[in-house]
């Protein structure tokens, strides 16, 4: 009897134990979709998502391993200053640091997804969160400050897509999100994707603060002044021009007259930077705050810096401007003054136009007190010169040479460079003023990741590069689409025309 | 259908259940030779239906119709044993002893909820039996399964100190791991290093467990496995741990002292060489970049190139610094063990304690283990028995980063090894002030010894359960509840006064990793005899498992180096603090029921339902059924007359395994590891972010493995094997992977794919001699498998050179073909890649002829050995005993990464020396060089697949262990001691191979300068095992 009884008894522990329910799951160190976000607070974190690839660090953990826009490498500077006519070829590392330099990005067709192409990813995060801002219960102004972020990051990503790969396949509509559509690779059309992005800025220049209280956020002034850019390289000089005035009209940036202080720690904070990359002095490049390593990636191995005892690449930085672009400057241009063409070497050795490849680069100087190798200088991205710039451009496109678009360059000139008034030649017709306008960018912003980008809207990309014996060019001046996208894209994705 | 099984079973179990009526009982023990219990022995009224099998301590109990008591015989039958038969005549108590049948000896096998004799197994279950493998220089159990068992892949990943040592059944992932009923995890939980890019711990799991402790080690390999359902998809490991006997206390002691030298490594190249090689390529590669000839049509010019090693320099550079010999050491290891063992009919226990001290090969770089045991078993009452298994041990390393080749940063993170094959040998150790050399922007080799790197482990296994007899012998139970709890922490620290990553500045990480393991199982067994008709035995179960994980680091800079990790405060550098923790939970219910009907027909059913809390309430349970069959031939009657035929059976199984989900089901926003700053640096956001959206239809993988096999002894078991085919389809797997491309999260989990294992496996001991006082007998195994996809996942489709049921994963190495080396003057083939048109470029394979290179022309190599080999020798002859055991593997390619220690591009970044194999690169001094030359960039080639150049084959035959043993069991000694062994044994005494990297089993992945794996040892251990 007492066996029974046991048995019984563990019969019955037997089916309770076994019993399905209350079992529920266990879920930690992540928030459920169930109660976030929700609060201002909430969507305060939800919508700084924006900023993500907006920074300079090794990479992000998006994706594997995926570089931020402006990290060091596979970073604007990278892709838009080494592929042009400004920069040497550099051979030293191979990879894409040889074929960036060499304007081939053939290469890019078997990159992986640590390819910029993954950030249409992103242009879905943000149609998803502006989605949720949009369906939430905060109030019209807190929706139109996070919506301006989201959108500014969304048309910012695609600006720099559009200029990578073309138009590239998107989701706007966030009902489609986490459906079968986002497999359609389809292209959209170049008219319909840059209107988007124009709407984005829009939206985002009417709802952005002009002055952010933290130093970092998105502007204003970057809405529009971004939206003179798409404009511009989209060749619509009126709007160009009325993105260009609405940025001045601003009235909050002027021209510095220190013009290598635009690139110093201390002056970084200044009149003239709409936006620059904010860069922590005690950064790694890792997971905290954003990093400037570009001394280590500008300065030769036997360059004895103030701090720096030498960069990472020999003989030359990997950023290496040409001598024949040190000798395009005016020898008073102070913006020159940034390339340095003698020097002496660790051993001793004197180094100059003889033994040099080219003029080191020393753009961002290394004075920053922690750390021995990284700085704490931002990077300017958006700078008001740029838009006086190209606002004399858009003027000169529907006008020509007209007195107010000479004296936006001489503007320039005069204060950055020290220099002289344009010459009459130079100002003398259409395509001339045009071609020293082209001229006059390169001089203000050489690695500043504008070079390519400004080559390919003069059509002369290609031209340009040959002309500085970079003959051994790719076929596009636009990055092939990985062939891992094409892989799963079922056909409907065009390949960048001439890959 | 499913259901329906599970029906049966339930009705087989209850009708068996209510066929005991009152009756009168029989009680008794069951001993062998030695007085020892016999447990599992079958004791059977003859004529008659009834009967039971013996417990663990050899009683049993037995119910026989009271009246007719007196004319009754019980018989006694056990595998092994001479079968006995005993008129009952009226005793209610009958202890027999059973003679061992010499001639038909036959394992028990531990099958997971229960054990069966080897001869009714009817899956593909190894048995690895510990106590006949040499333990002294190994602390882990894993370092002594290299090839001890058909099926079994075992591959020394790392030689540091407790490193990693992966075992895998037929090549699949990592087994469940099963230790006396409680499922432990078999990895490490090595905590990390922070942000520093020198990793390199390879740690393997299992490190608290002494080898010495184990009594038998069985690996499901097949549908057997299903019995454990969900997480078994990989098959099960399980260990037994060794229990007290009852009787005398009995002592054991077993030492022994090791020795160890490393086998031979990568060769530096001596001063001289540096510099001569240094000189001849740079000028090659200065003519190669100026396209002067012979590398292009300008003509040479060497005016702008300066020499930078003079001829003088070189002739009077001699050997240099050996900086090999400045890390590397002699390794030891001191290893001593303590086992007590004993017991009463009431009480039994064992008791061990070990300590392990490992002196690693490589400076800073050791090993100290304490572990003790205590296994005990209480008979509480007639009917419940408690036992309780307690294992602890503390484990100190000392890490010398080269256990493992991680980190992507280059000559600049490279470790003291790594370093010591950068550094030229023309370079001294210090400056002439004292203080450290410095060659370009790697530490000093010697310097970075300084770098502390310690590891403390500690574990605490607890395992109790009760036994419940509930009818003595036949219906029984089992309480479970089993603790594994393991706290581990990394100390790091690079001093001040250590140059590392370009700088001098002091770098701190502390980290601690927890976890615990906890098994709650309550398990029913019955065990019937039906005559001798049919065998019956019928477990079932529920169980809880849950694990919890937890983890807590600080990372930061600049501090005094005395006080380092010691307080953490002190930093001035900004910390950089991390945790998290887990929890997952699993429930289960499952039953089998084993039939044997005559002794000859085996049948064995299985049904598993598992629930994982991870999953959406639709899909958290899955069954897992099973079927097996064994057909025993040889005891047919038509077999009667094959006398050279002792064992035929044949056995076939099928039955579904799964996967302890790694994903979870639910969506989630999770904070961004990655901070966005602002006012530089001084505002910090974590932004969050959708990490995963809620996906109600995901489901458990479900792995169906069928295996069919034949077991043989020949000549009266003088020889015994098996043979195993297999099939394995993984279906619906489920994992992270890549979800559409305009999808917010880039990987997702997914069920998707499907993959087909295939294989077979033969296992053959033989007793080659058997005399009074030689013998001689051979082990022999074989496994082959094979793994592809049948199908991939949706939005992952292979490589444009891939096909869809290549190999899976690492399995296969797609490369371009090269056919020697481009020679100046030569013709340059239309399709060679532009950059690599130069003379000392490899020559590329155009493999389809149609002029042009691309990825059709991508060749592909498997990763997978056609042959896993293990094979043994044991000699006896009068007190001596001899051993020589091997293992190997052939058929397999690899990559040897080594290879860019002899890579122009390492030697001419003038940031690192390397090896001698830089002297069979090509050169316009060496045109016969074999190795692509100065003007060969890889990187700058840019090709979709990689070359050839480094592909290698990583057959081998290693000589694992040699050993020579001498045993005195008579004479004088003897009033003291039982018996003592003295032994001398050589661990990896040799290996044949024809792989040039490190060793072709050690992993060397591919990193930024060149992998420095921690050198394969050598070891020479003397011991003694003294019984008292």
């Amino acid at each position: 009897m007492k066996k029974i009884i046991i048995a019984s008894i563990l019969a019955a522990s037997l089916s309770i134990s076994g019993c399905e329910k209350n079992f529920d799951p266990v879920l930690t160190g992540v928030l459920s979709p169930a109660n976030f976000p929700k609060t201002e607070a909430d969507f305060e974190l939800y919508a700084l998502q924006a900023y993500k690839p907006f920074g300079s660090k090794w990479g992000y953990s998006d994706v594997e391993y995926q570089n931020m826009f402006f990290s060091p490498e596979y970073g604007h500077l990278a892709m838009f200053d080494l592929p042009t006519d400004q920069m040497n070829i550099f051979t030293e590392w191979g990879g894409f640091w040889e074929f960036f330099s060499k304007g081939d990005f053939t290469f890019l067709k078997t990159q992986g997804k640590q390819s910029h192409f993954e950030k249409v990813r992103y242009i879905t995060r943000m149609t998803q969160v502006i989605a949720d801002v949009e369906k939430s219960t905060l109030s019209d102004a807190s929706k139109n400050r996070f919506m301006a972020e989201a959108r500014m990051g969304r048309a910012w990503t695609m600006y720099y897509l559009l200029h990578m790969y073309g138009p590239v396949p998107i989701i706007l509509d966030a009902s489609k999100i986490n459906t079968n559509a986002e497999s359609d690779l389809t292209r959209p059309s170049r008219e319909s994707y840059v209107s988007t992005i124009s709407e984005d800025l829009r939206f985002a220049a009417e709802h952005l603060e002009l002055s952010p209280s933290e130093y970092g956020r998105f502007n204003k002034g970057l809405a529009l002044g971004m939206l003179t850019r798409l404009y511009l390289n989209e060749k619509n000089w009126a709007e160009a021009e009325k993105a260009a005035r609405a940025t001045i009209a601003l009235g909050k940036y002027s021209l510095v007259t220190d013009y290598a202080g635009l690139f110093r720690e201390s002056s970084e904070v200044n009149s003239e930077t709409i936006w620059a990359v904010n860069c922590d002095p005690l950064s790694t490049g890792e997971a905290g705050g954003n990093f400037n390593a570009l001394v280590m990636y500008c300065l030769p191995g036997d360059f004895k810096s103030t701090k720096v005892n030498g960069g990472w690449a020999s003989p030359s930085g990997v950023f290496c401007p040409t001598w024949a672009f040190y000798d395009t400057f005016d020898p008073a241009d102070k913006r020159r003054n940034l390339l340095i063409p003698t020097y002496t070497d660790k051993s001793g050795k004197a180094r100059n136009r003889t033994n040099m490849r080219g003029p080191v680069l020393k753009k961002y100087p290394d004075e920053s007190t922690p750390g021995a190798d990284l700085q704490g200088n931002d990077i300017p991205v958006l700078r008001y010169a740029d838009v006086l710039l190209m606002l004399a451009e858009a003027i000169n496109q529907q006008a020509g040479p007209t007195a107010e678009s000479i004296g936006l360059v001489n503007e320039v000139r005069a204060k950055h460079g020290g220099i002289a008034a344009l010459s009459a030649t130079a100002t003398a017709s259409k395509v001339a003023f045009n071609d020293a306008i082209l001229r006059e960018r390169g001089w203000e912003f050489y690695f500043e990741g504008i070079r390519k980008i400004d080559l390919v809207r003069h059509g002369k990309w290609a031209s340009a590069l040959e002309a500085a014996g970079k003959v051994t060019h790719g076929p596009s001046e636009l990055f092939p689409v990985p062939q891992y996208v094409i892989n799963v894209g079922e056909g409907k994705i065009e390949q960048t025309k001439g890959y | 259908m499913k259901k329906k099984l599970l029906l049966l079973q339930i009705f087989l179990m209850t009708s068996c259940t209510f066929l005991f009526a009152q009756q009168a009982v029989v009680k008794g023990k069951v001993t062998d030779n030695s007085g020892g219990g016999l447990p599992g022995v079958n004791v059977v009224l003859k004529g008659n239906n009834s009967g039971t099998s013996t417990d663990q301590n050899g009683d049993y109990s037995l119910n026989v119709p009271a009246a007719s008591g007196a004319d009754q015989v019980l018989v006694y039958s056990f595998i092994g044993y001479i079968k006995q038969e005993i008129a009952i005549a009226n005793r209610t108590t009958i202890d027999i002893k059973l003679a061992a049948d010499t001639q038909n000896l036959d394992e028990v096998v531990v099958v997971g909820y229960g054990t069966t004799a080897k001869r009714n197994l009817t899956t593909a279950i190894a048995k690895v039996d510990p106590t006949k493998i040499p333990t002294s220089a190994n602390n882990n159990v894993s370092e002594l399964l290299f090839g001890r068992a058909a099926g079994l892949q075992v591959t020394q990943q790392s030689s540091q100190p407790g490193g990693n040592i992966s075992v895998s059944i037929r090549g699949k992932g990592d087994p469940l791991l099963v230790i006396d009923g409680v499922v432990l995890p078999s990895s490490s939980m090595e905590p990390g290093n922070g942000s520093v890019e020198i990793q390199g711990v390879n740690r393997g799991g299992l490190a608290g467990l002494n080898p010495n402790d184990i009594e038998s080690i069985e690996f499901l390999k097949d549908a057997s496995a299903a019995i454990y359902g969900v997480s078994a998809a990989n098959g099960v490991m399980i260990i037994t741990t060794k229990k007290g006997k009852a009787g005398r206390m009995s002592v054991s002691y077993d030492g022994s002292q090791s020795f160890s030298r490393n086998m031979p490594y990568l060769k530096p190249l001596k001063a001289g060489d540096y510099m001569l090689y240094y000189n001849q390529l740079s000028k090659d590669k200065y003519q190669a970049d100026r396209n002067m000839a012979p590398f292009g049509n300008v003509a040479s010019d060497l005016t702008g190139y300066t020499q930078k090693f003079t001829d003088q320099e070189i002739q009077s550079a001699g050997v240099g610094t050996d900086w090999l010999g400045q890390v590397l050491r002699a390794g030891s290891v001191d290893n001593h063990n303590v086992s007590v063992n004993g017991g009463t009919e009431k009480a039994t226990y064992f008791f061990s304690g070990n300590y392990f001290n490992q002196v690693g090969s490589i400076k800073k770089s050791d090993l100290t283990r304490f572990s003790g045991r205590l296994n005990v078993s209480f008979v509480l009452s007639k009917i419940f028995r408690l036992n309780v298994n307690v294992n602890a041990n503390r484990n100190a390393y000392t890490n010398p980063q080269a256990g493992w080749q991680a980190g992507g940063s280059g000559n600049q993170g490279f470790n003291a090894l790594q370093a010591a094959l950068a550094y030229p040998s023309n370079v001294p150790v210090y400056n002439t002030d004292g203080t450290f050399s410095q060659f370009a922007v790697t530490g000093n080799p010697v310097s970075l010894l300084n770098i502390k790197d310690k590891t403390k482990a500690q574990g605490l296994l607890a395992n109790t359960s009760l036994d419940i007899d509930i009818i003595p012998n036949t219906l029984t139970a089992k309480l479970l509840y089993g603790n594994n709890s393991e706290y581990s922490v990394r100390d790091f620290y690079i001093p001040v006064t250590v140059f590392w990553g370009q700088l001098y500045r002091a770098r701190a990480s502390l980290a601690e990793t927890r976890r615990q393991n906890q098994t709650m199982e309550a398990t029913m067994s019955y065990k019937k005899s039906f005559g001798d008709w049919l065998n019956l035995d019928v477990v079932t179960g529920v169980g809880q498992y849950l694990e919890d994980f937890s983890g807590f680091s600080v990372e930061t800079s600049n501090m005094q180096d005395a006080i380092n990790t010691d307080n953490l405060g002190s930093a001035t550098g900004p910390k950089i603090v991390g945790s998290y923790r887990g929890i997952n939970k699993l429930r289960s219910f499952f039953i089998r029921s084993n039939f044997d009907f005559l002794d000859r027909y085996l049948l064995s059913l299985t049904v598993r339902r598992d629930g994982a809390d991870k999953f959406f309430p639709d899909n958290k349970y899955q069954y897992f059924p099973s079927v097996s069959a064994g057909w025993k031939i040889n005891n047919e009657a038509f077999m009667q007359d094959f006398k050279t035929i002792s064992t035929l059976k044949l056995r076939a199984s099928y039955g579904t395994t799964g996967e302890r989900p790694g994903s979870v089901a639910y969506g989630a926003y999770g904070a961004d590891p990655n901070a966005v700053t602002f006012n530089n640096g001084s505002v910090v956001y974590f932004p969050y972010r959708l990490t995963a959206f809620d996906n109600p239809n995901l489901r458990w993988p479900i792995t169906k493995t069928f295996n069919a096999g034949l077991d043989f002894g020949l000549f009266k078991e003088r020889i015994t094997g098996s043979v195993d085919v297999f099939t394995e389809n993984r279906t619906r797997l489920l994992s992270s992977a890549t979800t559409q491309q305009l999808s917010i999260i880039s990987t997702s989990p997914i069920n998707g794919g499907h993959q087909r294992r295939k294989g077979f496996e033969v296992s053959l001991n033989t007793e080659n001699v058997k005399t009074n006082n030689f013998s001689w007998n051979t082990t022999f195994n074989v496994t082959h498998f094979k793994n592809r996809w049948v199908e991939r996942f949706p939005n992952d489709p292979p490589a444009q050179y891939g096909n869809v049921n290549d190999p899976v994963g690492g399995d296969i190495i797609y490369v371009y073909q090269t056919n020697g080396i481009l020679q100046a003057g030569q013709e340059v083939p239309a399709w060679q890649p532009a950059g690599a048109s130069k003379p000392g470029n490899p020559l590329f394979v155009d493999n389809n002829g149609d002029g042009k290179l691309d990825f059709n022309d991508v060749k592909s190599y498997s990763g997978i050995p056609k042959a896993i080999i293990g094979f043994g020798n044991n000699f006896t002859h009068g007190k001596f005993d001899l051993s020589v055991f091997m293992y190997g593997q052939y058929g397999a390619w690899g990559n040897d990464f080594t290879t860019l220690w002899g890579d122009p591009v390492g030697l001419l970044s003038g940031n690192q020396s390397g090896t001698e194999r830089i002297k069979d690169a090509w050169s316009t001094a060496n045109p016969a060089g074999t190795l692509p030359g100065a003007a060969y960039n890889e990187a700058a080639i840019a090709l979709d697949a990689g070359l050839d150049t480094r592909l290698a084959k990583r057959d081998f035959m290693r000589i694992r262990n040699i050993t020579l043993g001498y045993t005195i069991n008579s004479g004088g000694l003897t009033k003291y001691i039982k018996s003592v062994r003295v032994f001398a044994d050589v661990q990896n005494a040799f290996i044949l191979t024809g792989f040039k990297g490190v060793d072709p089993e050690i992993q060397a992945n591919s990193i930024k300068g060149g992998p420095a794996p921690y050198p394969m040892v050598r070891t020479l251990s003397l011991g003694l095992k003294a019984n008292f």
